[in-house]
């Protein structure tokens, strides 16, 4: 299920110009660099925002990936920012902003009548999408009752069989925690050796740790492993190609990833004009069609059947059966945890 | 006049020279430099770490443990074969060795792939050994120190086999014939007059092996586990996830100054040994 | 004198490679302590004959024997054979005492009594203070010493050399010649001997065999081969000579180019050319050949001429030097004499 050119409704692009129009002085030639994850993500981006940006505005945009922070890091140090926009996830946000690599947004530019929720307005940043790290299984691997939970997923007895955590101590912590029996609203600040030592009753039945998100859908697909954790989005596709996966939102993580500017980027006011014009309610829910990560884009929800909210992150009843995922500790102690980390899955 | 040819043959290597200023030297430096600079200047922060974290030690007496087990594998392995192409008339030893070399022309991420799909718990592997009736439950293959051993000797073999079969090749046939004539079954010919003199090639197969393992990367990231993770993927880890760019540096130059120790003690234990001093590949 | 060594046999050796015969119908008997020196242009099968000899190659006819016994089916290493390589094939591993121990330890010898032979071997090749180098630290001569050494250190009843002073200087050459003919009366083995060089043929050998392509031409005495070549091919190969073509014929004489008309014994055959060798010519006063001096030619302890016949004919003469005596110069008239019974009649 992806979009392509001919089946995206020009149409409704058109109308949206006509308002947006009057706002900007047209700035032919310019070319913004926006920095993504790439991928078949770049195409529906291309496709359903750039391309119409560029028409409505004659703003060209180009796209360039992967999502880096080293390289953020070092574009801004060196003085030659190529980017004007990156997406960057919570805790990126958090570095990179202490480190004073992104530039403050403009708010009355991105969102001149103030519709957005607060909790999708950084200084630095500004919510892109959200997403899910949730538990993913095999259907066809249990008989009866499947894992809806960590605590599940933890009982090797009751669920026999290899599975797959993320090569990372962001969320995995969280989800050996919530195993133990931590209340989700007790997590942070984390027990880091509370969690490994938790991690350490299924090490053994950890063959391999994921690090991309187009591995752990192919170590569920091959076989590899019965169960892991897992982006929420990845699994629909699965579904709808037949294949014997689900995922269960209960106990999830619900992270944020974001849009923010690098410090010194060569054009900001064209980049934010860009941001605004991807907070489009219209445009943001057919997108979330193809890429079911939604943003706070208020009005979305408006566009889209009911069913089809139901499988968001966002989704009221989603939301409300996961635990907010905290950058800001994250960030706090990203250094000291990363290297704990590495020292508990290395040695 | 003597002086001004060795000049005009220096020249021939400036090409060489010159790319491996810009393409090596440099970056090298850069690496050097890195590991002694911290936030607020010159630091021996990075390096110091190197003896006080646990990880680093293990990582690296892993890596170098695991190169050599796989240096042993090959040798093991590739000796025979060697022997097997030295003993063949030239033309159809130089079709074995474009056989040998086959396998270069796929690129190491496919044949690295190709063991995933073929040791996998629903590989080819596991299929034929429960159809055989061998094992109920699928074996864990993949991802472990056998699944990296396997990966790295299948891409390094050639590399072993190469320079061996040039060593067996400059051995004097007349040898042979003069150890058996002189009281040697071909068994004893064998250990006493070829073995030894096919050393000097198999080592240094064996050499560039090693040192080429120390290296990897992508083989033990795709097939190992977390416990066969080795010294590139700790240098990654610091340069992507922890950002600790001074520690990844420092880690490369302990690398680097492991190989050259490793380099140094192969020339000293074979410095006073005639045969060892063209590697085995002329006489 | 040890026991003698071993007696010899090639019996019938056919060997072909392909198409080509290198040993063809080849018969040889060694006597037991004999030197017998394997004398042949390139390319004429010595080596495959030492090689049938060694066993590395298989005959495809014929027999071998040692002793009157079929080696055929005994494996190289049970031969017990001496060899000595033209390019003397030292082991370039081992140093010089572990090269010339080699053989002993092969036969399980213990390792005082290794030692103490080998110190020995290398002691009759004069390079005992050398046995601590590797092969690589010594010159040509010492190289081929120690295969020497090498060759003899277990005191094989047959002992196979071929070429194994070629590569050497003359003077080292001769020197190790007349040591190797003494190491071998002092072994007694038999030996079999490839050379090039026919002085070094005549020098060390008891018997001599000729070969050309794959066959024997000629066995006998250094002295018989020098004084009665069976054939022209020798009496070319062996020493200076005059070989000279035979014209006419009657019942009684033959005309020789160069010397006219020689007579000719009842019932022989009319020859093919007739051989003088250059010592057994003199100058004479009268009645000789008259002819020319072309070219004087100073040798050291000789003098050799070129002369030129009145028919033409290049003869070539040498004279002991007697010192203070001025050789002749050329365009100097002179007569050859020689006696008949010097002429060596030769079938083609
Ligand atoms: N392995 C072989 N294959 C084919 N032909 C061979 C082989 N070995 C020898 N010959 C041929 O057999 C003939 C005799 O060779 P051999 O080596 O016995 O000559 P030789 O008398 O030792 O000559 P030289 O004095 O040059 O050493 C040569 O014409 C040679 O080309
Ligand atoms: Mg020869």
């Amino acid at each position: 299920m992806t979009i392509t050119r001919r089946n995206f409704n020009l149409g409704s692009v058109a109308a949206l110009g006509a308002l947006a129009a009057p706002a900007m002085a047209r700035a032919e030639g310019t070319t913004i660099v926006v920095n993504g994850s790439g991928g078949s993500l770049e195409t529906v981006i291309r496709d359903m925002f750039e391309l119409p940006f560029t028409e409505q505005t004659g703003i060209k945009v180009r796209a360039s990936a992967p999502v880096s922070l080293p390289k953020l890091k070092a574009m801004v140090e060196s003085g030659n920012v190529e980017w004007d926009l990156t997406e960057l996830n919570g805790d990126d946000v958090v570095i990179a902003t202490k480190n004073g690599w992104l530039e403050e947004l403009d708010y009355s530019i991105i969102d001149p009548e103030g519709l957005l929720p607060e909790m999708a307005k950084e200084p630095t940043a500004l919510v892109r999408a959200s997403y899910s790290t949730v538990l993913a299984y095999r259907t066809d691997r249990y008989e009866g009752e499947q894992p809806s939970s960590w605590a599940d997923f933890w009982d090797v007895e009751r669920f026999p069989g290899p599975r797959s955590l993320e090569n990372s101590p962001k969320g995995t912590l969280e989800f050996a925690l919530l195993a133990d029996g931590v209340a989700p609203e007790d997590l942070y600040p984390l027990d880091v050796e509370r969690a490994l030592s938790k991690l350490d009753e299924i090490k053994a039945h950890i063959p391999v740790w994921w690090s991309t998100g187009a591995q752990h859908v192919q170590l569920l697909i091959d076989g590899e492993v019965n169960m892991t954790s897992c982006w929420n989005g990845r699994i629909s596709p699965l579904q709808t190609e037949g294949k014997p996966v689900a995922i269960t939102f209960n106990e999830g993580a619900l992270m944020l990833s974001y849009m923010g500017m690098p410090k010194g980027a060569p054009h900001p006011k064209e980049a934010m004009e860009f941001l605004k014009f991807r907070l489009n309610p219209k445009l943001a829910a057919d997108f979330v069609k193809v890429v079911p990560y939604p943003g706070f884009v208020p009005g979305m929800f408006d566009y889209l059947e009911p069913d089809f909210v139901e499988t968001l992150p966002t989704a009221p009843k989603n939301a409300a059966a996961q635990f907010k995922f905290n950058s800001q500790w994250w960030a706090e102690n990203l250094e000291e945890v990363t290297e704990r980390w590495t020292e508990w899955t290395l040695l | 006049m003597k002086a001004k040819q060795n000049w005009r043959l220096m020249a021939l290597l400036l090409p060489a020279i010159a790319l491996i200023c810009v393409l090596f030297l440099n970056p090298l430096v850069g690496v050097l430099i890195q590991s002694f600079v911290g936030d607020d200047g010159f630091t021996l922060k990075s390096i110091s770490k190197l003896w006080t974290s646990r990880l680093a030690r293990v990582v690296l007496e892993r890596t170098f443990w695991l190169a050599f087990t796989v240096t042993v594998i090959c040798l093991l392995v590739g000796y025979p074969a060697a022997y097997y192409m030295s003993q063949l008339r030239p033309r159809k030893r130089a079709m074995i060795t474009y056989l040998v070399l086959l396998p270069f022309w796929i690129s190491i991420l496919i044949r690295t792939y190709t063991w995933i799909i073929l040791l996998g718990r629903e590989g080819l592997v596991n299929n034929a050994l429960q159809w055989l009736g061998l094992t109920e439950q699928p074996v864990q293959f993949l991802y472990t120190n056998f699944a990296v051993h396997l990966g790295m000797v299948q891409i390094l073999l050639p590399i072993v086999i190469l320079p061996t079969v040039a060593g067996m090749v400059n051995i004097d046939g007349g040898l042979i014939k003069a150890a058996r004539v002189m009281g040697a079954s071909p068994i004893r010919a064998f250990w006493s007059v070829f073995f030894p003199l096919s050393l000097s090639g198999a080592a240094t197969g064996g050499l560039i092996c090693f040192i080429l393992s120390l290296g990897f990367y992508v083989t033990p990231t795709l097939l190992g586990g977390q416990k066969s993770l080795i010294i590139a993927n700790l240098i990654d880890l610091q340069v992507h996830k922890t950002l600790n760019w001074g520690f990844a540096a420092a880690l490369a130059t302990a690398l680097l100054l492991a190989t050259l120790l490793c380099l140094l003690i192969f020339w000293l234990a074979t410095r006073n040994r005639p045969e060892f001093a063209t590697g085995g590949l002329s006489r | 004198m040890k026991d003698t060594g071993a007696t010899i046999e090639f019996r019938n050796v056919r060997k072909e490679f392909g198409a080509f015969t290198a040993l063809d119908n080849f018969c040889l008997e060694v006597g037991a302590g004999e030197f017998m020196t394997l004398l042949g242009p390139s390319g004429s099968g010595k080596t495959t004959a030492l090689n049938a000899l060694a066993g590395f190659i298989d005959v495809g006819q014929g027999d071998i024997l040692i002793d009157g016994i079929s080696i055929r089916q005994t494996p190289t290493e049970k031969r017990n054979i001496g060899m000595v390589f033209q390019s003397y094939s030292l082991f370039p591993h081992r140093n010089v005492l572990a090269n010339v121990s080699f053989p002993l330890q092969m036969r399980k010898m213990h390792k005082a009594e290794v030692r103490q032979r080998s110190m020995k071997a290398l002691e009759m090749v004069q390079l005992a203070e050398l046995a601590q180098r590797m092969p690589h630290e010594l010159s040509g001569g010492q190289k081929q010493r120690v295969a020497i050494a090498r060759a003899l250190v277990f005191e094989p009843r047959v002992l196979l050399m071929d070429e194994p002073l070629g590569a050497l200087d003359l003077k080292l050459r001769e020197s190790l010649q007349l040591e190797l003919k003494a190491l071998q009366k002092q072994i007694g083995s038999t030996v079999i001997f490839v050379t090039h060089d026919q002085g070094e043929a005549l020098t060390l050998s008891d018997r001599i065999a000729v070969m050309d392509q794959g066959e024997i031409q000629q066995i006998c005495t250094p002295q018989e081969l020098y004084d009665q070549p069976a054939s022209t091919f020798i009496a070319n190969f062996i020493g200076s000579n005059n070989i000279l073509r035979v014209g006419g014929a009657d019942q009684h004489s033959i005309q020789v180019e160069g010397l006219g008309r020689i007579p000719l014994k009842p019932g022989t055959e009319k020859p093919y050319a007739v051989g003088l060798r250059p010592e057994l010519i003199r100058r004479t006063e009268s009645d000789g050949v008259p002819a020319m001096v072309e070219q004087t030619i100073f040798s050291g302890e000789a003098i050799r001429y070129i002369a030129r016949t009145e028919d033409g004919t290049e003869i070539l003469l040498v004279e002991p030097r007697h010192p203070g005596e001025a050789p002749l110069a050329a365009g100097q008239s002179i007569a050859l004499g020689f006696d008949f019974e010097n002429l060596i009649f030769l079938p083609k």
